[in-house]
């Protein structure tokens, strides 16, 4: 029962939403047809006017009405107690202290002006007249929907928030002036069609036909602005099907296109019937096109109950997505598998081929069905040759985000976490040579194999989560917290990163980047922490040593310091016993002037030993954030002169647009 | 009892709003110190950073120690140069584990809630 409730309760918040939403928008889109429709000197056409802008001054005085019920529960949620609902003290702070406040603010300002303003009687006996007032409405009511975006999702959108609240904006405005307008336009109709309204006709013929002129200017502009709104708080198809966000977005798809077809349908077959002038020709079209209108116009009103719901829901981008299918398409599936490689190519080439044929089918008047029939054949044939070696096994988790980044802290945490864990069975370095994975009903995975490129985050955190049955994976998700599910992953990430970085020598491959550097974050002394990320734009030399090994080599670096900074690189000299007096035993002579990590040194050093193993280890990462050359020594002095021309090798380089990735993404 | 009848259902509309907190996705971006995080130092100050700008007046934070009292210099704010940074002032702390609990409200009207922890170590 008490979710019944809760379900009720949410429902008439919505409600409340949703008529401020509606009556915003029916506002203006009634102001913008008396506009659209021209001045008219017809006793019929006056009479509808005076109706229309009576119903606008209602639709102010609605929307007025549901903002307070709106910013009352807006003052509930910011403050977390629904009694601040009815506070005046507390509304009063939503209202000047934030930015949905101060929007709300300018918006009820225009809509009361615009209430005032339409209950006024001014003389439109001139044309300039009439054209000053009713676009002075139509302005206000303009005026008072667009900051409508400023206080939505889009407001939080970064970078490009001026973009994303612009496209928001000419969003609601243009469902505004479609939406509007259908009820004025079917009470026209409606009128026009009667024995009384028959000196209107004319009238209302050409205001059909501009106002269908206008909507399907509108109808475009919503379809680009939705795109482009969609691209950004969705996003991703996994965040289309995945999320309460993008399933309301596809319900809300699916109401449109219902929409549009009456549209359509009104526009091509019932307009063209409306013309002619004697007083019977044309009126059962008219009426009938005035009932699809009123359709049209439900419809309408329905899609804006889901965008009330949308606005309350966080965008699918912020939400873990939910995968429900089974399945998913992936181009990784084919590698190393030339035969299904093939049976792809072809397949898709056989769907190309019926594809051009519909839409030729489609455009030509002869052989239009048969060649249709043939289209499709193809296009069905063609994709079931291609898709089934394209698909693999999904998982509900397989496109959640890791909420643990890839950072040496995460990566040494998962390490403790695996050998207690894992290592029985994948063994102590992940080769899957533990002893407890003997007589299991399939060998223990060899988790150092680059084959998890073909699995996203999400997958591998399925398989630790729930385990894998069939082969006698346990699931993990009673032990481990989810935290320590992407701790766990992070860390197989390093290490078969690391297994795969055996072959990287001293020497950099020009324009090769693919092992990305943990981020990791260092104290020296007592100044504030630093993150290796800080340092992107320049090359880093990440130096794990231990004295008094790796002395000679240390006191190089610090007198060479000066042209390597020249260079553009930083050095971070990790102690590899993680020494905290590690500055002093370093010695006054030559004075080390690079930041030498007091704090933080254990987790660098059990990251990044998964790439190297030696006494004295040298990374070179660019400027982009990944390791491009490492050195395995024991710390005796070197020709600095080789480092250095690996530098500007790697200075040399453009870079490229994307920088490394901080979460583990496939 | 007529004003109690009509005000019910605007109460309950108010209520209506609440699944927007429950249904808002924790997205703190970074903090200092990190999540988890083993100190030496005591730290100056805890800093969080979001993905999205907050709204000052509505957005706090505070640092409990394990008895669950408030050890933090009670001047939680957001960055005046980056709004979407929340930072809380520290005195030196004793070694111990420390709970960061905040309730943000982003620009776009969700209200964000979680908790992180850190710990500062005993000097060797
Ligand atoms: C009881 C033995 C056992 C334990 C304990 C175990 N695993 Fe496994 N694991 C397996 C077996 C068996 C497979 C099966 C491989 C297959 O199906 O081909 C597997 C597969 C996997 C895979 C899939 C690799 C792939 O790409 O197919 C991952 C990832 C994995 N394990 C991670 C872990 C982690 C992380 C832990 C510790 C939290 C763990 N496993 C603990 C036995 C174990």
């Amino acid at each position: 029962m008490a979710i019944r409730y809760t379900d009720r309760v949410y429902a008439l918040g919505l409600a409340a939403r949703w008529l401020h939403l509606a009556s915003s928008v029916l506002l203006v889109g009634a102001a913008a047809m008396i506009v659209i429709a021209g001045r008219s000197d017809r006793a019929t056409a006056l009479h509808w006017e005076r109706r229309v802008l009576a119903s606008a001054w209602g639709w102010a005085l609605a929307a007025l009405a549901s903002g307070l019920v709106v910013i009352g529960a807006q003052t509930a949620l910011f403050e977390g107690r629904a009694g601040a609902a009815f506070e005046p003290r507390a509304i009063e702070r939503v209202l000047l202290e934030t930015q949905a406040g101060h929007v709300w603010l300018v918006r009820a300002g225009f809509l009361a002006i615009l209430a005032a303003f339409l209950s006024l009687r001014v003389s439109v006996e001139r044309r300039a007249d009439w054209r000053a007032a009713r676009g002075e409405a139509v302005l206000l009511g303009v005026a008072a929907l667009l900051p409508l975006a400023a206080a939505g999702h889009a407001a939080a959108v970064e970078p490009d928030t001026a973009r994303a609240i612009a496209s928001d904006g000419l969003h609601v405005l243009a469902a505004g002036i479609w939406v509007g307008g259908l009820l004025p336009l079917a009470l026209l109709l409606k009128t026009a069609a009667t024995e009384a309204g028959a000196d209107a006709r004319p009238y209302a013929v050409l205001a059909a036909r501009r106002f269908s002129r206008a909507a399907l200017v509108m109808i475009v502009l919503l379809a680009a602005t939705g795109t482009v709104l969609a691209i950004i708080h969705v996003g991703s198809v996994a965040g289309l099907v995945g999320t309460s966000y993008g399933r309301l977005l596809l319900s809300k798809l699916a109401l449109l296109a219902l929409a549009l077809a009456f549209a359509a349908l009104n526009r091509s077959v019932l307009l063209g019937r409306l013309g002619g002038d004697g007083p019977t020709v044309g009126r059962p079209a008219m009426r009938r096109l005035s009932s699809f209108v009123v359709v049209e116009a439900i419809l309408a009103l329905a899609i804006l109950i889901i965008v009330a719901a949308m606005n309350v829901t966080p965008p699918a981008r912020h939400e873990p997505p939910v995968w429900p299918f089974t399945i998913r398409l992936s181009f990784a599936a084919l590698e190393g598998r030339a035969d299904e490689a093939t049976r792809a190519l072809i397949g898709s080439q056989i769907a190309v081929v019926g594809l051009v044929a519909l839409i030729t089918g489609l455009a030509m008047r002869a052989w239009r069905l048969p060649l249709a029939a043939v289209a499709l054949a193809a296009l069905g044939a063609g994709v079931g040759l291609a898709l089934p070696p394209l698909t693999i096994d999904a998982y509900p988790t397989t496109y959640l985000r890791p909420s643990v980044p890839y950072q040496a802290g995460a990566i040494a945490a998962g390490a403790v976490l695996y050998q207690t864990n894992c290592a029985g069975c994948h063994g102590p370095r992940g080769a899957g040579d533990g002893p407890d994975g003997r007589g299991l009903p399939r060998p223990p995975a060899d988790l150092r194999a680059p084959h998890t490129a073909q699995h996203t985050a999400g997958d591998l955190f399925w398989w630790i989560s729930h385990g894998i049955p069939e082969s006698g994976m346990p699931g993990f998700v009673s032990r481990l917290g989810e935290e320590q599910c992407w701790e766990l992953i992070n860390y197989l990430r390093a290490l078969s990163a690391g297994y795969a970085a055996r072959g990287m020598g001293p020497t950099i491959e020009r324009d090769r980047r693919w092992l990305v550097a943990p981020d990791f974050t260092f104290s020296v002394g007592p100044t504030p922490p630093h993150a290796l990320k800080d340092y992107r734009g320049r090359n880093v030399l990440v130096v794990l040593y231990a004295l008094p090994g790796a002395r000679a080599r240390m006191s190089q670096l610090a007198q060479r310091e000066g042209t390597l900074a020249m260079l553009g690189v930083e050095v971070i000299a990790v102690p590899i016993n993680a020494d905290p007096d590690a500055i002093r035993r370093l010695g006054p002579d030559p004075r080390v002037m690079f930041p030498v990590v007091t704090e933080g040194a254990e987790t660098i050093v059990a990251a990044y030993r998964l790439f190297a193993v030696a006494p004295h280890v040298e990374l070179l990462v660019d400027r982009q954030g990944y390791v491009r050359a490492i050195t395995r020594g024991t710390g005796e002095a070197t020709d600095i002169d080789a480092l250095v021309a690996q530098i500007q090798q790697l200075n040399a380089e453009k870079i490229a647009a994307e920088a490394a990735p901080e979460e583990h993404v496939h | 009892m007529r004003v109690a009848r009509r005000l019910v259902p605007a109460g309950l509309a108010v209520l209506a709003l609440w699944p927007a907190a429950a249904l808002a996705h924790a997205v703190l971006v970074k903090s200092v110190p990190a999540q988890r995080a083993a100190l030496v130092e005591s730290p100056p100050r805890v800093e969080l950073w979001f993905n999205e700008r907050l709204e000052p007046a509505y957005s706090k934070a505070l640092v409990t120690n394990e008895a669950g009292t408030q050890v933090d210099l009670r001047d939680v704010a957001v960055s005046p140069e980056d709004s979407r940074r929340l930072a809380v002032s520290l005195p030196p702390l004793a070694p111990g584990r420390y709970t960061v609990s905040f309730r943000v409200l982003s620009v776009d009207g969700h209200v964000i809630e979680s908790k992180l922890t850190f710990t500062v170590k005993d000097r060797r």
